[in-house]
């Protein structure tokens, strides 16, 4: 018996002596999430190389505290299952100390509910669902460095008390997205411009493709402007449909859902309408910053071109991941964990902030009108009269 | 909302024109099903298939050409067509006469190889097909204005449904398609090579949902995926207006049109699910849909 124990003794410390050891050496594992086939595949493949930017950039310069980054990818295919599975693989197969990743909500509420039973720090840096970091769902290894619906819908509220609108249309999908989108909308409108009535509110289905009721329903309504919750996924379809009925003409729109992405304005060209407000995670012509031109140098150093927003999510992630490891010294999930609580970093947005309480970054968007380049040698659509919206006030 | 004559225009040619695409498809799907029997679970994936080629035809190879859609219309069709030709003649004619769920499993699996084939060529990104110049903006019908491709698609409805029509009831080849739905032994017996009559019957069905593709590329968008809906919507389709039958897939399609259109406005919680009732209140009634024929048993 007092063999058996000792010999069990024996084992325990050698186990401890040799993890002891590895910490000291061995690259910090860091599993990604992000699809890159399926119907999210451009947003995870360009966060991705975000990540991946950043990755190469921090082992060239000696890694975190003298360790390397190992970065092991694995394709959600913008599937929760999928998702699940994998993320577990990564925590108890490859044993990664933290995980990245997601691109939609379900993929994301499927990660976090791994991170919740490995106790691994997980950082949501795309998905918006505010219901990730509710109180229902929240647990101490769940972050989000993305902004969320609340402060994404809020800040167009912003946008369409400014343009004067007191009678106002919504077109917002179907879905989780569209409706908290709608929701923060509303209230905060609510509270900016008391006197605006929402008139006339339409839902097109998630993966609608015929919006020619919807348009015809908002086109016998009287109200100034619509607000919009067609992302870029699904806007080009929309765009052709409306312009055909001279929709952008008769209302002012303005539209979440990062319309402002320099790849899809990019690829969209002249079929873009001019004049419509929009959001962007990142643009490369704004702000001019000493930050700003280094986040740019390091993706182009990794992609051999102008990123585009989506590279943005998967840098600025990773990046709270490697300011949480060195001031907290160490992998230990429950210390990272804890020194993400409140974490300030400096990113090319200026200071971003990972709140304590709800455990969600300070994040605001990039807000602009669609206009015509002025940009030597650029000769697509762009945002103008750009201005950054904090999430001070708009969150929490 | 009805009192509004300009609302109510509107929403009649928003399901008008929906109909029209959805008949051009389903009349392919029609087709195949009355005259070789075989439940074309791949006619979607084709529909598919046409609007990317049409794409790379109109955005990528003729780009700011004019007419480069209505080429790329042409070319989908053709493509199709002798997509549809290889199949058939290498894989779906062994198929012929076996049970229904080899038929079934074969479609299907075309259905995950177009599907693949289109993201390893096209990628996942959702692509888009400009309205032709010539049809750009909206036309004045006094009564509103209404976009012009809209428009052309309600004409180009018609003018395919009659041209089937001519082709089925007044031509020979018609008359054979007709006589091998009827007795395929028969006409065999008679001297007609059948397997030339199926081959052709299926490389139309497929040439229809090519040009279907190309067409509604221009109005709607390109994903992978995309098929899943447009194969149930033709399903109702066909069933409602009775399997086999081309004027019945146009009824069926006014039918599933203008309920989706009205039903959008009116009853936006339940619009799915009027459709379906819509088919369940019809099979009560005639189970052999509203223009087909009651098999004889």
């Amino acid at each position: 018996m007092t063999n058996v124990m000792r010999f069990g003794a024996m084992i325990m410390g050698a186990t401890i002596a040799g993890t002891a050891s590895a910490q000291d050496s061995d690259p910090i594992k860091v599993g990604v999430l992000l699809p890159t086939t399926g119907g999210c595949a451009t947003a995870g493949t360009r966060a991705l190389e975000g990540h991946e930017a950043y990755v190469a950039r921090l082992n060239e310069n000696g890694g975190i505290d003298g360790r390397m980054v190992e970065t092991l990818h694995r394709d959600s295919q913008c599937n929760p299952a999928t998702a699940t599975s994998a993320a577990r693989d990564l925590v108890t197969k490859d044993g990664v100390d933290f995980l990245i990743g997601g691109v939609s909500s379900a993929e994301a509420l499927a990660i976090s509910e791994v991170a919740r039973q490995t106790e691994t720090v997980y950082m949501a840096g795309i998905p918006k669902t505010v219901q990730l970091t509710n109180e229902e769902n929240i647990h101490p290894f769940v972050f989000r460095s993305a902004d969320n619906t609340d402060s994404e819908g809020k800040s167009a509220a912003i946008i369409a008390d400014r343009l004067g609108w007191d009678k106002v249309c919504t077109i917002l999908l179907d879905y989780s997205y569209g409706h908290d989108l709608g929701t923060a909308f509303e209230e905060h409108l609510a509270e900016l411009r008391p006197e605006a009535e929402i008139v006339t509110q339409v839902w097109p289905a998630a993966n609608a493709d015929d919006y020619g009721s919807f348009i015809t329903e908002l086109l016998s309504s009287d109200c100034q402007g619509v607000f919009s919750g067609i992302w870029s996924g699904r806007f080009p379809g929309f765009a052709k449909q409306a312009g055909a009925f001279g929709f952008f003409d008769r209302f002012e729109y303005v539209s979440a859902g990062v319309l402002g992405s320099t790849k899809f304005l990019e690829n969209m060209g002249d079929e873009m309408p001019m004049g419509i407000w929009t959001n962007a995670v990142e643009v490369f012509y704004y702000p001019e910053t000493e930050e700003h031109q280094e986040y740019l140098s390091a993706i182009e150093a990794q992609i051999g071109d102008t990123p585009d927003g989506f590279h943005a999510t998967g840098y600025i992630a990773m990046q709270f991941i490697d300011e949480a490891i060195r001031a907290a010294g160490s992998t230990d999930s429950q210390a990272v964990s804890d020194a993400l609580k409140g974490l300030t970093i400096q990113t090319y947005l200026g200071p971003l902030t990972m709140r304590a309480g709800s455990q969600q970054a300070d994040r605001g968007t990039f807000w602009g009108k669609i206009g015509e380049s002025d940009i030597e040698g650029y000769d697509v659509p762009i945002m103008t009269e750009i201005e950054y919206i904090s999430a001070d006030g708009l969150i929490d | 909302m009805l009192s509004n004559p300009m609302f109510l225009a509107m929403t009649v040619l928003n399901g008008l024109s929906m109909a029209m695409v959805l008949f051009i498809i389903a009349a392919g799907l029609t087709l195949i099903l009355g005259v070789l029997r075989i439940i074309n679970f791949a006619h979607g994936a084709f529909f598919m298939l046409g609007g990317y080629v049409a794409w790379q035809v109109a955005e990528v190879w003729l780009d700011g050409v004019p007419g480069a859609l209505w080429i790329g219309a042409v070319v989908s069709a053709l493509v199709l067509g002798v997509l549809a030709l290889v199949v058939e003649r290498t894989m779906l004619k062994h198929l012929y006469g076996r049970e229904e769920h080899y038929q079934l499993l074969f479609t299907f699996a075309l259905v995950l190889l177009i599907n693949d084939a289109v993201k390893v060529i096209w990628g996942t990104d959702i692509l888009t097909i400009s309205h032709p110049d010539s049809l750009r903006g909206a036309a004045d019908l006094g009564v509103t204005f209404y976009p012009k491709y809209r428009l052309f698609l309600c004409a180009f409805g018609v003018v395919v449904a009659v041209g089937l029509w001519l082709l089925v009831e007044k031509t020979r080849w018609g008359r054979l398609t007709r006589a091998a739905r009827m007795d395929r032994e028969m006409l065999s017996a008679l001297g007609v090579h059948v397997p030339t009559v199926y081959a052709s019957v299926f490389v139309l069905g497929a040439g229809l949902a090519g040009m279907g593709g190309a067409l509604a590329a221009a109005d709607r968008s390109l994903f992978p995926g995309m098929d899943a809906e447009i194969i149930v919507q033709c399903f109702i389709i066909v069933i409602i207006g009775g399997l086999g039958s081309l004027w019945g897939a146009f009824l069926g399609a006014i039918m599933l049109g203008l309920l989706t259109s009205f039903g959008t406005i009116f009853f936006p919680q339940f619009e799915l699910v009027l459709v379906y009732l819509l088919m369940i209140g019809i099979l009560l009634v005639r189970p052999w849909g509203l223009l087909g024929r009651e098999e004889a048993t």
